[in-house]
């Protein structure tokens, strides 16, 4: 299959109520390059200009940024702009079982795997669950292949989950949104985890964008798209699948990978430390643009300078 | 003549199991033969007389691993045995090369488990006890450590096992405590033997503390030539701050906490009066997951926003490296002989006790099916879970123990008992056995690890017990290690070729640290008033003048003043005066200005900067504590009281001159008199306004006239200079406008424009130049009065009024210049 070329511009801005001394900074911005997906040009941009700004691979290889700002500021912006090209993962068969996924405590993984492991235990934002969040006991029946168990799995999670932006904070505990069955796409992916893990699966929370396509006849809005994050399992000898609750759809060429960590405290894409400051107000804005078609004119020339 | 010739078989009698003094045959040891018999040479008074010198310096250095919250409560530990631990020269080879070689194993451990985790991908290591582990920081895999160690200072805990080998314990490797407690116990050792080390060839331990800070030096792979080195402690609440005081103070580095540094143009800053100043050696005393909040623990106030990003910007080094309490996973210890010969190619000097790691499934129904005879420690130290002895469980414990191993199996590990040997202590004059444990210290350098010629060791305080925890009623113990030659006596300083850096000596103060010392001031200055004037009152309560009506005008305008000392407006209908000087003593809860509170407050403050007093200096505050403290106690007896308030007011003084004697004209010396400077001003405005500005006869007057001066220490100057009964006019004139006297008015004010002058110029110097200036305006007025004028007199209060809420605004001028950046604003993480 072809590959496709995307062109994702994510603008945040804070406003602050009052001045800011002095903050520090981390971003998970910066998409990954790893097959399937390329990272043709990336730009970041930061305003004020921060006193110092450096950037390294953090320990799952997630790009990351660092920048502190030592003047008074009342605003901050932040902006990425990254050409990626994605290539559609290659779906090969899989023959084994659920229970051949399952992870036993002990040293029953093989080496070369054993990295992996850590994506079945309990992470700073999701304590392993010691009963199940939703109902899913009846989806693992004995000998089920494993990739169709994990979509019936995907498919229960959407169900079982009401879309609901005012339901829940970047910061709701996911008891509480097992209590409300609501949330966006951030508790879609954490309640899937929490529960994988509780089964021994080894899942890993991926944090990135989805091309949204207007409605037919309709120009794309500027802005409108947003931030996206799913989930991948860890299927021995055959690699990681990913899976979106929210659209109850496998990862395909639509979606581009930023981060990938054990929950979303590992990849939040903007965090600091604020001296003074106050109370915050932010603006994000997305847009994932298919390249170049779809760029805008004032876009295009983004990475000429 | 040897006192107690019997002894050593009394002693032997009581031990049971291997003894590191006698034989089971009951000889001596060699190491023991020299010095045991010099302890059976004394006799009981000589014992007592090495127990109480021991009890007394202890309290005096207010030296304690007291874990009350309160650091102004913490008194003097009596911990300290009389006994060291005695080893000879080829033991303590052999120990020496075992720690060396352990540390040198978890150097290599820690370079692969933070950096390419090939342990793990080889299966040299299960994952599962990495990821399990709650001391592995993420955040600080591939952290650079900008120096050549990423374990540069690490201990190991060692107990001889009933073969008679030395086994490990436990590792520490985040910022090991205790090297700080060995060095104060064998300074106070040497004072109770003084010939005793020479005669033995003891090993010293500053030789060691000096390679401890040359390696540093070379092992810093930082630019800067002469690198700046702080030591970050979690400040005056933590159970250890002693220690890190101490040792900053002996190793000649500043101590810091997180509010002192700042992370700015991707550097790491001391933030002093003088402005920022490069830090390029971090001694962290901190748990590292406290050390950021930007990328640790995001609750954290403890630490330095963007100190992880410094280092990974390659301009701070962090001693140990943060990610280093990853080794403090006691799961890894069955896997270390292992580790040993795959990555040094050695065989382990040291055994370990044989541990289980629960994670595993075969090991861990060993465990289950040896828990009576095992000891269940978490693998992580900081859980919070205790350590527990299979054998002293009932059987209800045993099954609760099992259910939490079973359901959470990769947190705990069992280990094999190992029967430690006992020790000689001396107890109630008297040779005692008892179990002990020898923390062993050991820095790196570029030759390989240097171990410390010596230790602290921990012995149970109970016959059977196991417990030598100081926490849970160990006591400590210095350890000899005999030399095989004289060693001469060289203290840290001398002999140090390289040049020292400015700075150390420099008296740099951070800005928290003026802060605290103008509190001292402050307060040492406040306590003293009110302790002046609770003894005044006492006096004319015990002796009236003249008349009854006069003693009562004069007690009752005195405990109108007291009540302003304690910041509180006098009551129309005021309370018996016994009542109003236990309120004034004591308080209440709800009144911070009492003599109690200010007390505690002085002691904050100057706890806070432990590191800046001499020995002599913290002794004085130490005895402004206890004798502060009986006078808030012993209310109820005047004449004792009496006796203490003197005594107190005395410490103060010597407080004063210990200081003004002793501290280098700096900054710190500046804001601790501005502190005292504008506290006794203000002072002396409510002095004046409430006695010497009220509507009372002429007696009455003239008596109260006296109390002022007494009050202002100015009595005896009076009658010196004026030869008469006090007369208003003269009375002002010397305790507000004759600046000859260093207790008047325009005496403080030209002071205290003085000292403004020489501080550091700050950042924003306009209101700072306009408070100086009025300063002097003012101190001018008050030279030129002529107090004979009845109308300058009515004037008075106006000029009080206007002292005060310059000196008041001249104390908000200090702290805006220099000490708000201090304050912790508000962090907040998003």
């Amino acid at each position: 299959m072809s590959e496709t070329t995307y062109l994702v511009r994510h603008h945040t801005a804070y406003q602050y109520e009052n001045p800011a001394q002095q903050s520090h900074n981390l971003a998970c911005l910066i998409p990954r390059t790893f097959p399937g997906q390329t990272v043709r040009e990336i730009r970041l941009e930061i305003h004020p200009k921060p006193n110092c700004r450096f950037n390294w691979l953090d320990v799952y290889g997630n790009a990351r940024e660092f920048f502190e700002l030592s003047v008074p500021h009342e605003t901050l912006e932040v902006t990425l702009f990254a050409r990626v090209n994605r290539t559609p993962p290659s779906a090969g068969a899989c023959d084994l079982t659920w229970e051949q996924c399952v992870l036993p405590d002990g040293n029953a993984w093989d080496a070369a795997q054993s990295l992996g492991r850590e994506f079945r235990f309990a992470s700073p934002q999701l304590p392993l669950p010691d009963h199940a969040g939703f109902e899913t006991d009846d989806l693992f029946t004995p000998g089920r292949p494993v990739l169709e168990t994990l979509d019936a799995f995907m498919t229960r999670v959407h169900d079982s989950f009401k879309y609901d932006p005012e339901a829940t904070t970047t910061f709701t505990p996911l008891n509480e949104v097992y209590e409300k069955k609501a949330g966006v796409c951030q508790d879609f992916a954490h309640a899937a985890i929490a529960e994988l893990r509780r089964r021994g699966f080894a899942a890993g929370y991926v944090s990135g964008y989805l091309e949204t396509l207007p409605a037919p006849g309709r120009e794309k809005l500027r802005g409108a798209d947003a931030t996206h994050a799913w989930y991948s399992v860890r299927i021995p000898g055959y690699g990681w699948v990913h899976f979106d609750p929210t659209n109850n759809m496998r990862v395909g060429a639509r979606h581009i990978i930023t981060a990938w960590g054990r929950d979303y405290g590992d990849v939040a894409p903007l965090k600091g430390v604020l001296l003074g400051g106050g109370a915050h107000e932010i603006t994000i804005e997305v847009d994932v643009w298919s390249w170049p078609e779809q760029v805008p004119e004032d876009m295009r020339e983004i990475f000429a300078g | 003549m040897v006192a107690f010739p019997n002894e050593t078989k009394q002693y032997a009698a009581r031990v049971s199991g291997y003894d590191e003094a006698i034989t089971a045959r009951g000889d001596l040891l060699p190491a023991w033969r020299n010095f045991l018999p010099r302890v059976q040479g004394a006799n009981e008074e000589t014992r007592r007389a090495w127990s109480a010198s021991i009890r007394r310096d202890l309290r005096d250095d207010g030296l304690t691993f007291t874990t009350s919250p309160d650091p102004t409560r913490a008194k003097g530990r009596e911990n300290l045995d009389a006994l060291p631990w005695v080893f000879s020269a080829d033991e303590w080879a052999r120990i020496e090369a075992g720690v060396a070689q352990r540390m040198r194993l978890l150097e290599a451990v820690s370079r692969d488990l933070l950096g390419p985790r090939k342990l793990v991908r080889d299966g040299m290591l299960p994952a599962d006890l990495l990821f399990a582990h709650a001391g592995y920081l993420r955040a600080c895999v591939n952290l650079p450590a900008n120096l050549g160690a990423q374990l540069f200072f690490y201990a190991a805990d060692l107990a001889r096992g009933p073969d008679g080998r030395m086994w490990v314990l436990d590792d520490k490797t985040q910022a090991p405590s205790g090297a700080g407690y060995a060095l104060e116990n064998r300074t106070i050792l040497g004072r109770v033997f003084p010939d005793l080390l020479g005669d033995l060839r003891v090993r010293r331990l500053a030789p060691f503390f000096r390679t401890f800070r040359d390696a540093m030096m070379q092992l810093y792979e930082g630019r800067r030539l002469e690198p700046r080195v702080v030591v970050l402690t979690p400040g005056p609440y933590s159970a250890t701050y002693f220690e890190h005081a101490y040792l900053a103070t002996y190793l000649g580095y500043t101590l810091v906490q997180g509010d002192d540094l700042v992370m700015r143009d991707g550097a790491l800053w001391l933030k002093t009066l003088e402005g920022l100043q490069p830090v390029d050696i971090l001694i962290r005393r901190l748990d590292a997951e406290f050390c950021d909040p930007l990328e640790l623990r995001r609750d954290s106030y403890l630490g330095v926003p963007g100190l992880l990003g410094a280092m990974r910007n390659g301009r701070v080094a962090c001693v140990n490296h943060p990610g280093s309490g990853v080794l403090e996973n006691r799961g890894l210890m069955p896997f270390l002989p292992g580790l040993c010969r795959h990555l040094l190619g050695e065989s382990p000097l040291l055994p370990s006790a044989a541990t289980w790691w629960c994670g595993q499934p075969r090991e861990c129904n060993h465990v289950l099916a040896h828990l009576r005879e095992l000891v269940i420690k978490p693998i992580h130290r900081n859980s919070g879970e205790p350590t527990v002895y299979g054998w002293t469980c009932s059987e209800k414990e045993l099954q609760a123990l099992k259910a939490r191993i079973q359901s959470r199996p990769m947190q705990y590990i069992g280990q094999e008992h190992i029967g430690f040997s006992t020790v000689p202590l001396l107890l109630d004059g008297r040779l005692e056995p008892r179990r002990s444990v020898l923390r062993a210290f050991a820095c790196a350098t570029p030759d390989g690890p240097s171990v410390m010629p010596g230790g602290l060791a921990r012995s149970a305080a109970d016959v059977d017990s196991l417990r030598v925890s100081v926490g849970e009623g160990g006591i400590l113990k210095d350890v000899w290690v005999l030399g095989n030659q004289a060693e001469s006596h060289r203290s840290l300083w001398h002999e140090t070729e390289a040049p020292i850096d400015q700075t150390w000596f420099g008296g740099v103060f951070t800005s928290r640290s003026a802060d605290h010392l103008f509190w001292v001031g402050r307060y040492a200055e406040r306590i003293g008033r009110q302790a002046r004037l609770a003894r005044g009152i006492l006096q004319t309560r015990a002796t009236p003048i003249d008349d009854d009506d006069t003693t009562e005008v004069c007690l009752e305008q005195m405990a109108n003043l007291m009540d302003v000392y304690c910041g509180r407006e006098p009551e129309e209908v005021p309370p018996a005066l016994s009542k109003r000087l236990r309120r004034a003593m004591q308080g209440t809860k709800k009144e911070p200005g009492c003599v109690l509170s200010n007390l505690q407050a002085l002691l904050y403050a100057a706890y806070n900067v432990r590191d800046i007093w001499s020995q002599d200096t913290w002794r004085a505050l130490t005895a402004i504590e206890n004798t502060g403290e009986r006078c808030c106690r012993e209310l109820d007896s005047p004449f004792v009281l009496g006796e203490d308030l003197d005594e107190m007011v005395e410490k103060l003084y010597a407080f004063y001159g210990l200081n003004a004697g002793g501290m280098t004209r700096e900054s710190g010396w500046h804001m601790l008199m501005l502190g005292r400077i504008l506290e006794a001003g203000l002072g002396l405005c409510d002095l004046t306004a409430h006695l010497l500005l009220c509507d009372k006869s002429p007696d009455q007057m003239q008596a109260l006239m006296e109390v002022a001066l007494s009050q202002n220490e100015n009595l005896i100057t009076y009658r010196r200079h004026y030869r008469t009964t006090p007369r208003l006019h003269s009375v002002l004139d010397l305790m507000l406008s004759m600046e000859a006297n260093p207790r008047s008015l325009a005496y403080l004010l030209s002071q205290a424009a003085e000292y403004l002058h020489q501080l550091p110029p700050p950042v924003h110097p306009g209101a700072f130049d306009d408070i100086v200036l009025t300063l002097k305006q003012l101190r001018n007025q008050t030279l030129q009065r002529g107090w004979q004028d009845r109308k300058v007199r009515s004037q008075l209060p106006e000029l009080l009024f206007e002292a005060r809420s310059i000196l008041q605004q001249c104390a908000m001028v200090i702290t805006s210049a220099y000490f708000t950046h201090t304050s912790t604003q508000a962090l907040e993480a998003y």
